[in-house]
């Protein structure tokens, strides 16, 4: 761990991709870069810094600040080295009397037009500026400071997070570059000319009110006090770093935690993180206040009906009371009457830890995972066609697409780091794909545009992808060595997709598509030449969830678009660690590495280092819990970080469970939705307090490590243990990192993986073990996994959920940037002010045709529930299909969504429900009262 | 039938010519003809109509519409004698002076006149470009010693041959014609005067760097070249000549016109090129060259209109006879043009070498008041100020800076002497001011400071500590800036500083 | 019908319907297979008995399949 503040070595310039080496001579020293290096980046290699202020490595080399000008030998003048390339035999010397005086004249222009306010700047000591004027020597500014300048120029507070103190801008343009080339929003802009030029968001909007998505990749590159963290600006500059993981999406982005003491004071972005390289979100480099938020229980607490009020208690009587529960359950109603549920928000250890909990002091296997309701179809699919539960690629295998598929996923809201790379791709030419109801960011925005956009009805998705397996498979777009070779089942799904029923012609119809534009699109993606898909929820929240993974799967090895980089059929998780809380054995028919509990060898593996017998049979999945709970023979259950009760599908079900059984015990950071029908609550510990590992959508296992104690005085994974023992089995261990000593033990495809090693390497990605030491960012890249790659005919089977006269709407859900999830950690923060409420979208033609405008309150029902909620009319929405999002307790849209599922996993069929929307007879004033009475109990102090 | 023209170029209408046009029209018959040609180059002499006569033209002008009965009185379509009648166009002493190659058809045809056109020799040059390979083409360039006419003066054969040898399938030829230097005109002349010529020039670089796309930059304060071009191109796809198989060859070519938005660093090629793209006129650091990343970050030919427009004319007559032209390493001809306050203001083509006392004393005629003349100031509005005792110089680019000054785009703006070289010299720093498009320190702020530091030397403030600043300033321009508009601004400051001193001193 | 019941009917006609386009005899033993691997054997009785008593509208597929499931 790092003691002190973490200063990333800046070189200027991006590293060089070319391949050749040149060598020259800096200074009089020798140097040897690849071809393409900036002689700036060269000479930073050498250890001689040049000045600079506009340059910096995120960045591509822009040459204004004109600071780093030197002399080479053979050239005339004085070329800038941050623009000009190293070439063979280049003798370059960096610092002569005529550079000093050029840069001193150039700081003294810059200085004669900037606040003299050094010593109560934000920036004092972390201000590029200044160190600049103090490089070369400025002691003097003779053009005086009576001359023009934009010293009054006014500051923009707007961004909840950052400040915008345009007064000390430079106009080095690397907030404007950032925005373009990191970010991909174009979002800010030069304003003006000459003299008068400045940055300016939009056309002379704020930042608050501008296409601004708050990434911070502005502030991160400022080099001075001009885009300052408010955090920075009220607490000062901190002094020491963490890295560790961001614990919002599945892309897992690396952040250095600069702290002061134990407080922190920023979340950057960290260049080295292997998912993020540097960029970051509004969501992780601002939305970490949560974790001190006054709403935070720390305290354990119990009662005996769920209509008492909360009882603080000690740790020893909150397990004890647990433990003895539970067990009581188990005396009278049988082993299997009890179960746990492992959240994909904690780390490995506190999840392998709670299964391990589970199935050796419950013994019974009922342990399932929050990724039951996201991508248990993936997990599914991937398997039987690849042999793995896991995205194909790594991240930046993106930059090497020349076709990229979205499917069912909207990657520039709720993968936004990722999205960014994605759209960096699309800017250098790549073909977008776009298949999805509705017309998302990423259809049409800066710079970036589909070339085809597939606006499919929801529920068609399999026979979308069967009609683009025909026209691959019909008009010879078949990559006939790749399937010879590697896979096998072939001709049987080829005779099953060239099927007439299978054309884009004939399921046109139903899927609400244009044949003609489908048939392009699957040209374009079989011909690549690299084509990948990356895929969402969309994909796996339907009945058919797990055959549309399969159906990608089918689409990827017919067109050969496997094994490579930038290829590949790939997931983008929800949650933080979705992936690894599968990895980790959360699954009831499923040990560690996604090995069957019915194999006796892989149980063996277990009950030896255990010590106890692991049943041979799968358990109960979540909503299978529930319903036998609602029997009466499900009485008691462990909820890790979850929040069923707003998360899970048909809300009146779910509550309905939980109020029967005998002994909930919930384990969050905040009184949730779930928690009210809890009987014990336990306190859990934030990211910021947790130490382990997390994995994200492309397997790379991250280090999440502490920057404070716990506040409630435990890890999870302790309080796991505590429960066993007090149950009777003997678990404990020291540290996290004896946790993922044991899981390495026991499963296969970690048997490499140990925190010293990802200290050392920073990430890798799983599989990691004898065959590959430093992990695989590229799987199946000779064999498949399970061999030869499995093709599965794939046949539609249209949902039981239809729109009919009384609910001929078809609701779909899904995300915005600023939320996270159920919001529990968001509404904490003040990413409030972008999203304050759900909305939902629908088409005018819909929306005239029920006399909606856009902020009307409207009523959202389908056959299991109602909801109200304001409207918001959108051209993105085709015709019969509307939208929201489930970010907020108030809202409840899950009220509405109902028990249907994936047919193999039981993943619930969140996009698709059929409802009706009417206008709210509630008028608006008593609408807004009941919304906000609900956010404030959300928001309240728990009881205690 | 006989044939009257009269000037459509925009110097000739700002003082009347489509009033003249109108009145002629008016008072001839069916037997009247009236062509709308370019200048001829004489615009003291504008509007000139000429009638044409035989094999030749009779000139009368400035013609004033309200004359225009008495020059039917005249008999001036049959040549008859009146005031304005000035004789055979040809045989002016303007025009016996000099020597067209690139105006050769300027003036003298009906610019949008497809038979014109091939009348006068049109396509001779693509034609023989067509016979030759990429590579000869480039060659043939190269020989004849053409240099780019936009003011830097780099070889037009050694960039289209980076542009040729380039790797990639997609290139373009794009041609600068955001003529924005003062006292400049000869691109538009040349755009109104004779478009089909620069078509051809930019066909014949396509061939030879292997485009099939261009783009004509202008800027939008050429309304009438604007108009004429986008007229040509039309006339040149209904024709063949442009688009797929130009000439039943090979070779195919879309060309478009893109009109800027009044910046006059999108006439720095680089800065031209983002606007191109739709961005900002923000200048590029180089490299890359727009040879090889140009627009859309593909290889790319950028040049002037003059530059293009010379290309026919020497596939057309080879490279021998173009290079035999010119005086030191600036080879064939250049159109001087004359402005400011100049007795005979207008274009002038002759070979590099002729010199600057030639041009404005001989040719030009002095000062339009009368008054001795006391500075020139050469190359646009970065280009240095020549004292009177200089202009001995020979205008090519070498001998200009080997004395400090510069040949640019040909452009000469003469002062009396009233003018006062203090407030040139800020001039200078206000235009780069005005002008920056603000991506480089030196030239964003220095340029502002520049003003103010004149400022305080005019008011004799600290004036020595000053003029050390003004110094310090220059240098860091002239060495730190990123392109030429920052870097060349100290040109006229520092020549004014050198010759006229005593006006920094009242 | 409540609870754990109706989930079991739900699911295995839905898993029945997927498998609906295979040879029966093949659909059947792919129907098996799958709740032997991924239902938790309260479950896979719980087939059994609503098959024994007859109330419930059941495919075909899933009804035969539940034999094979017989006393495993």
């Amino acid at each position: 761990m790092i003691v002190t503040l973490l200063v990333e070595r800046d070189y200027g310039t991006p590293a060089s991709t070319g391949t050749g080496l040149v060598t020259l001579e800096i200074d009089g020293a020798t140097v040897i870069v690849p071809e393409g290096t900036s002689v700036m980046r060269a000479a930073a290699t050498a250890g001689r810094d040049v000045p600079k202020l506009c340059a910096t490595d995120t960045l591509s080399a822009f040459g204004s600040c004109r600071l780093c000008l030197v002399e080479i030998e053979g050239m005339k003048g004085t070329p800038a080295s941050c623009t000009t390339p190293v070439a063979q035999g280049m003798r370059v010397t960096t610092e002569t009397t005529r550079l000093q005086r050029l840069r001193k004249g150039v700081m003294e222009l810059y200085i004669s037009d900037h606040p003299l306010d050094c010593l109560t700047c934000p920036a004092n000591g972390d201000c590029e500026l200044q160190d600049m004027a103090g490089v070369v020597g400025l002691r003097d500014v003779r053009y005086g400071y009576a001359g023009e300048n934009h010293l009054d120029a006014p500051t923009d507070h707007s961004n909840p997070y950052f400040d915008f103190e345009a007064s000390k801008c430079i106009v080095c343009s690397r907030c404007v570059r950032a925005c373009e080339d990191i970010q991909g929003t174009f979002a800010l802009t030069i304003a003006g000319r000459g003299f008068a030029s400045k940055v300016s968001p939009g056309v002379d909007q704020l930042f608050f009110d501008s296409e601004c998505v708050s990434c911070g990749a502005c502030v991160q590159v400022c080099p001075t006090a001009t885009l300052s963290e408010k955090s920075v600006i009220e607490l000062g500059i901190p002094t020491r770093t963490v890295l560790t993981t961001c614990a919002y999406c599945g892309v897992g982005c690396s952040f250095k935690a600069e702290l002061r003491g134990d407080q922190v004071v920023r979340m950057v972005p960290y260049k080295d993180g292997g998912a993020n390289e540097g960029h970051s979100c509004v969501k992780g480099r601002f939305a970490w206040g949560y974790a001190t938020h006054r709403d935070r229980v720390t305290k354990p607490m119990v009662r005996e009906k769920i209509t008492d009020p909360w009882r603080e208690v000690s740790w020893e009587e909150a397990i004890a009371y647990t433990a003895a529960g539970f067990r009581r359950i188990q005396a009278e109603h049988g082993p299997e009457a009890i179960g746990g549920i492992t959240s994909s928000r904690c780390t490995n250890e506190e999840v392998f830890v709670l299964q391990k909990m589970v199935r050796a002091a419950f013994h019974n296997n009922n342990v399932d995972t929050c990724a039951r309701v996201c991508h248990s179809p993936t997990g599914y699919g991937l398997k039987t066609t690849f042999g793995t539960s896991a995205g194909t690629q790594d991240f930046k295998s993106v930059e090497k697409a020349d076709v990229i598929v979205v499917i069912g996923a909207n990657p520039t809201e709720a993968h936004p780091v990722f999205a960014s790379r994605m759209k960096r791709r699309l800017r250098e030419g790549a073909r977008l794909i776009v298949i999805d109801p509705r017309r998302i960011d990423l259809v049409k925005s800066p710079h970036v545009g589909a070339a085809h956009h597939i606006p499919l009805q929801p529920g068609t998705n399999v026979a979308v992808i069967n009609a683009m397996g025909n026209v691959v498979v019909t008009e010879g777009l078949v990559d006939r060595a790749f399937v010879d070779e590697r896979c096998e089942g072939f001709e049987e799904w080829a005779e099953f997709v060239s099927r007439p029923e299978n054309s884009p012609e004939a399921v046109a119809v139903d899927a609400h598509i244009d044949p003609e534009e489908l048939r392009a699109a699957a040209r374009l993606y079989a011909k690549g030449p690299n084509s990948a898909i990356y895929y969402g929820l969309g994909v796996t929240e339907h009945s058919q969830g797990s055959t549309m993974v399969m159906g990608m799967a089918n689409l990827a090895m017919a067109t050969g678009n496997l094994g490579r980089d930038g290829v590949g059929v790939n997931p983008l998780r929800g949650q933080n660690n979705v992936q690894g809380s599968c990895d980790m054995g959360s699954f009831p028919h499923e040990l560690s590495g996604y090995r069957h509990v019915s194999d006796p060898a892989v149980r063996k593996i277990f009950e030896d280092k255990w010590g106890v017998t692991v049943q041979p049979e799968p358990g109960l999945r979540i909503p299978n819990m529930l319903s036998a709970a609602v029997d009466g023979t499900f009485r008691g259950i462990f909820i890790q970080g979850e929040d069923l009760a707003q998360s899970d599908p048909n809300t009146h079900h779910v509550t309905e469970a939980l109020s029967m059984m005998d002994l909930v015990v919930v384990q969050d950071l905040f009184m949730n939705e779930t928690a009210k029908y809890a009987h014990v609550f336990l306190p859990g510990t934030s990211f910021l307090e947790k130490d382990g590992t997390f994995i994200n959508a492309e397997r790379r296992i991250n280090r999440v490590r502490p920057v404070m104690a716990p506040a409630c005085g435990k890890d999870e994974w302790e309080v796991a243990c505590e429960i066993a023992r007090a149950m009777g089995y003997e678990m404990s261990y020291a540290r996290a990192s004896d946790i993922m000593e044991e899981i390495a033990a026991v499963t296969p495809t970690f048997s490499g993986v140990s925190f010293a090693k990802l200290d050392h390497l920073g990430s890798l990605q799983w599989p990691c073990n004898v065959n590959a030491p430093e992990g695989t960012p590229i799987m199946h890249v000779d064999t498949f996994v399970r061999g030869k790659g499995r093709f599965v005919p794939t046949t539609f089977v249209p949902t039981d959920e239809r729109a009919n006269r009384r609910y001929p709407l078809i609701l779909t859900t899904g995300r915005i940037l600023t939320q996270y999830n159920v919001g529990s950690q968001t509404r904490r923060t003040d990413n409030v002010a972008w999203h304050p409420e759900d909305v939902l979208d629908i088409h005018p033609a819909d929306a005239e045709l029920r006399g909606i405008s856009t902020g009307d309150w409207v009523v959202l029902e389908s056959r299991v529930g109602a909801t109200t909620l304001r409207a918001e009319v959108s051209e993105r929405m085709p015709v019969g299909v509307v939208y929201t999002t489930f970010h907020h307790p108030g809202t409840g849209a899950n009220v509405v969504t109902t028990e249907f599922s994936d047919w193999a996993t039981n993943c619930p069929e969140y996009k698709v429900t059929a409802v009706q929307v009417s206008p709210s007879p509630m008028s608006r004033v008593s609408a807004e009262a009941l919304t906000g009475a609900e956010l404030t109990t959300a928001g309240a102090t728990p009881a205690s | 039938m006989t044939t009257v023209y009269v000037p459509m170029d925009a110097a000739a209408k700002s003082v009347g010519a489509d009033q003249v046009a109108d009145a002629i029209s008016a008072g001839g018959g069916s037997e009247l003809r009236i062509v709308r040609n370019g200048s001829r180059g004489m615009l003291w002499l504008e509007p000139l109509v000429e009638v044409e006569s035989g094999d030749r033209r009779i000139a009368y002008g400035p013609v004033r519409a309200d004359e225009v009965p008495s020059l039917f009185e005249a008999g001036f379509l049959a040549g008859g004698e009146h005031p304005r009648r000035l004789g055979p166009t040809e045989e002016l002493p303007w025009m016996r002076a000099q020597q067209r190659l690139l105006f050769s058809r300027v003036g003298v045809i009906d610019p949008l006149s497809p038979d014109d056109h091939l009348a006068h020799h049109g396509f001779a040059g693509l034609r023989r470009a067509l016979e030759m390979t990429p590579d000869q083409v480039v060659e043939v360039i190269k020989e004849s010693g053409l240099r780019g006419r936009g003011g830097a003066g780099f070889p037009a054969g050694i960039k289209w041959k980076t542009v040729l040898d380039a790797p990639g399938q997609t290139k373009f030829v794009c041609c600068n014609a955001d003529e924005g230097d003062s006292g400049t005109f000869a691109d538009r002349m040349m755009m109104e005067g004779d478009p089909f010529t620069l078509i051809e020039g930019m066909l014949i670089a396509a061939r030879a760097v292997g485009a099939a796309e261009g783009l004509i930059y202008i800027r939008s304060e050429y309304p009438d070249a604007v108009r004429v071009m986008s007229q040509a191109i039309d006339i040149g796809y209904a024709h063949g000549w442009l688009g797929h198989s130009v000439l039943g060859s090979d070779l195919s070519f879309d060309l478009t016109i893109r009109v800027g938005a009044g910046a006059y660093i999108c006439g720095e090629e680089t800065s031209m090129l983002e606007s191109l793209e739709g961005k900002r006129g923000m200048v590029r650091a180089k490299p890359p060259l727009p040879a090889i990343a140009g627009l859309f970050g593909l290889p790319t030919v950028v040049n002037n209109v003059l530059t293009l427009a010379s290309v026919p004319a020497i596939l057309a007559d080879g490279a021998e006879a173009y290079n035999a032209l010119g005086s030191g390493r600036s080879r064939g001809t250049q159109v001087f043009q004359l402005a400011g306050n100049i007795a005979r203001g207008g274009a002038f083509e002759a070979p590099f070498g002729i010199t600057l006392a030639e041009l404005i004393n001989d040719l030009g005629g002095g000062t339009r008041s009368g008054r001795p003349v006391r500075a020139v100031q050469v190359g646009g509005p970065l280009g240095a100020y020549v004292p009177p005792d200089q202009f001995d110089v020979a205008m090519d680019y070498e001998a200009m800076a080997a004395r400090g000054f510069m040949l640019g785009h040909g452009g000469i703006v003469v002062f009396d002497d009233t003018v006062d070289m203090a407030r040139q010299a800020r001039f200078s720093m206000e235009f780069c001011a005005e002008e920056s498009c603000g991506k480089c320190t030196p030239c964003r702020i220095g340029s502002i400071r520049g003003v103010e530091v004149i400022d305080r030397i005019i008011a004799g403030e600290d004036r020595e500590g000053n003029l050390a600043l003004l110094g310090d300033l220059c240098e860091v321009m002239v060495d730190g800036s990123l392109c030429a508009m920052g870097g060349l601004t100290p040109n006229p400051v520092k020549s004014a500083l050198q010759y006229w001193p005593e006006d920094f001193n009242r | 019908m409540h609870g754990l019941a109706e989930d079991i009917v739900r699911m295995g006609n839905q898993i029945a319907r997927q498998f609906a386009h295979l040879p029966e005899d093949e659909a059947v033993t792919a129907v098996a297979n799958h709740l032997r691997n991924f239902w938790a054997p309260q479950m896979r009785a719980g087939l059994v008995d609503i098959v024994d008593e007859g109330d419930e509208v059941l495919e075909p597929i899933l009804a035969e399949a539940a034999e094979l499931l017989r006393g495993s």
